[in-house]
C-alpha cells in the first residue's frame, strides 16, 4: 500500500505532496495541546503496525490501522498518517520520500471513508467497527489501484483488488477487536473532539 | 496507560513476530562467470515474479538485461565489465527497490569454477540500514513522541499566552 518512489511521475507526486501539506495545514490548525498526546500514540501505534506484515498470493501484506485511527481521531487522522508514513519512510525505507504525500492521501481518505462508516447511526457498534477498519484499507487500495491503473503501472487491478480485499477483511477483524477492548478499558478514546 | 500498554503489546508484536522490513530487499551472489540477485521481502519470503532491469555501468539509459525473478525470488545475470552496475527490482505492486553492485577488476580475473559459490553480499546494508530492527522502531518512536512533546510544548504556551492576554 505504500507506493515507492520511482512509479508515479515527479510531477504528480510534487502536486500530490503540496495538496498533502495544504490538508496537513488544515486539518492541524484547529489541533488544541489535549489532542496532541493521541495524535502522538496514534502516529506511534502507525509508525510500529506496518511492521506487522505477512505473505499471501506471493506477495507481502501488512496492518495499517487507518480505520482505528480514523475512529479515534476523525478528521485529525490525517496529520497523524502523514506524519507516521513520513517516519516510515525515512526510517524503513517503506515507501517512498517524493510519494509521502500521495501516500498520505491515499490512506488519508482511507481513514476519512473509515470515520464515516464509524459515525452511520443506527447500526451495532461492532459491524461499524468491523466496516470502519473494512473500508478504510480498500477505499485507500481502491486508490491506489486506480493510481496504477492512470500510470499503466502494477500487475493488474484484479490480482491487486483480491489481495487487498483480504487485507481489507483482516484489518477490519482488528478493528473490531481494539474497539471492543477499548470500549471495554478506555471508551472515551473512541470518541474524537469534533 | 492503558494506551501505553497497548502500544508497548504491538511494539513487541511487530518486532517479536520476524517481522521485518516489508519492502523488497536484494541480496548478490558473486560467482563467476555469473551474479545472482535473490530478491526478498524481508523476513516474508522471495519476491517472486517481480520484474528486474539491469543497467550496466555508464549506460544509465540503456538497458543490460531485463527479466523476472523465479519463484525463489531469484535473478542472475553476467556482468562484462567491472563497474557499478545498477538495478531495479519492481514487484507490480508499489514495491520497489534500486540497488547497486560494485564489481572490480579482480572480479574478472579471478577463476573461480564454481557458479554460485562465491560471496553474498547484502544491499543497502551500511550506516543506518545495518541497525537492528528494533533499534529503528526505538529510534522512530523517540522521534514521534519527542515531535509530540514539542507541539505539545507549543500548543499549550501558545493557550497560555492567549488566556493570559485575554485576562
Amino acid at each position: 500500500m505504500h507506493i515507492a518512489d520511482g512509479i508515479i511521475a515527479t510531477e504528480v507526486c510534487i502536486a500530490a505532496d503540496a495538496v498533502s501539506l495544504a490538508a496537513l495545514y488544515a486539518f492541524s490548525r484547529k489541533t488544541e495541546a489535549e489532542d496532541i498526546p493521541r495524535m502522538g500514540f496514534f502516529a506511534a501505534a502507525l509508525f510500529v503496525v506496518s511492521l506487522i506484515h505477512f505473505p499471501i498470493a506471493g506477495t507481502s501484506i501488512h496492518l495499517s490501522l487507518f480505520g482505528l485511527a480514523g475512529i479515534a481521531l476523525g478528521i485529525r487522522a490525517f496529520p497523524v498518517i502523514f506524519v507516521a508514513l513520513m517516519f516510515q519512510s525515512l526510517i524503513f525505507q517503506h515507501g517512498g520520500l517524493v510519494t509521502v504525500g500521495l501516500n498520505a492521501i491515499n490512506m488519508g481518505v482511507g481513514a476519512t471513508a473509515g470515520w464515516l462508516v464509524w459515525k452511520a447511526g443506527g447500526i451495532p457498534e461492532s459491524i461499524r467497527a468491523f466496516a470502519a477498519g473494512f473500508f478504510a484499507v480498500l477505499m485507500a487500495a481502491f486508490l491506489m489501484v486506480m493510481e496504477f491503473q492512470l500510470t499503466g503501472y502494477g500487475r493488474g487491478a484484479i490480482y491487486l483488488a483480491y489481495i487487498y480485499s483480504v487485507a481489507a477483511i483482516i484489518e477490519g477483524m482488528l478493528t473490531l477487536t481494539i474497539v471492543a477492548f477499548f470500549r471495554r478499558v478506555k471508551p472515551d478514546i473512541l470518541e474524537p473532539r469534533p | 496507560m492503558i494506551a501505553t500498554r497497548f502500544l508497548f503489546a504491538l511494539t513487541t508484536v511487530a518486532l517479536f513476530t520476524g517481522a521485518m522490513k516489508h519492502g523488497i530487499e536484494v541480496e548478490f551472489k558473486i560467482g563467476n562467470p555469473e551474479v545472482v540477485a535473490i530478491c526478498t521481502y524481508t523476513g516474508n519470503g522471495p519476491a517472486a515474479g517481480a520484474e528486474c532491469v539491469l543497467f550496466k555501468p555508464g549506460s544509465e539509459d540503456e538497458e543490460f538485461q531485463r527479466g523476472h525473478t523465479d519463484a525463489n525470488g531469484v535473478f542472475s545475470f553476467i556482468p562484462d565489465v567491472a563497474g557499478e552496475w545498477k538495478m531495479i527490482v519492481d514487484d507490480g505492486q508499489g514495491h520497489r527497490k534500486e540497488t547497486s553492485l560494485v564489481l572490480t577488476e579482480a572480479f574478472f580475473a579471478s577463476e573461480s569454477a564454481i557458479p554460485g559459490s562465491g560471496e553474498l553480499l547484502r544491499s543497502g546494508s551500511g550506516g543506518f540500514a545495518a541497525l537492528p530492527l528494533w533499534m529503528k522502531a526505538v529510534w522512530g518512536l523517540s522521534l514521534i513522541f519527542g515531535l509530540a512533546g514539542v507541539f505539545y510544548l507549543v500548543k499549550a504556551s501558545r493557550s497560555v499566552g492567549k488566556r493570559n492576554y485575554r485576562e
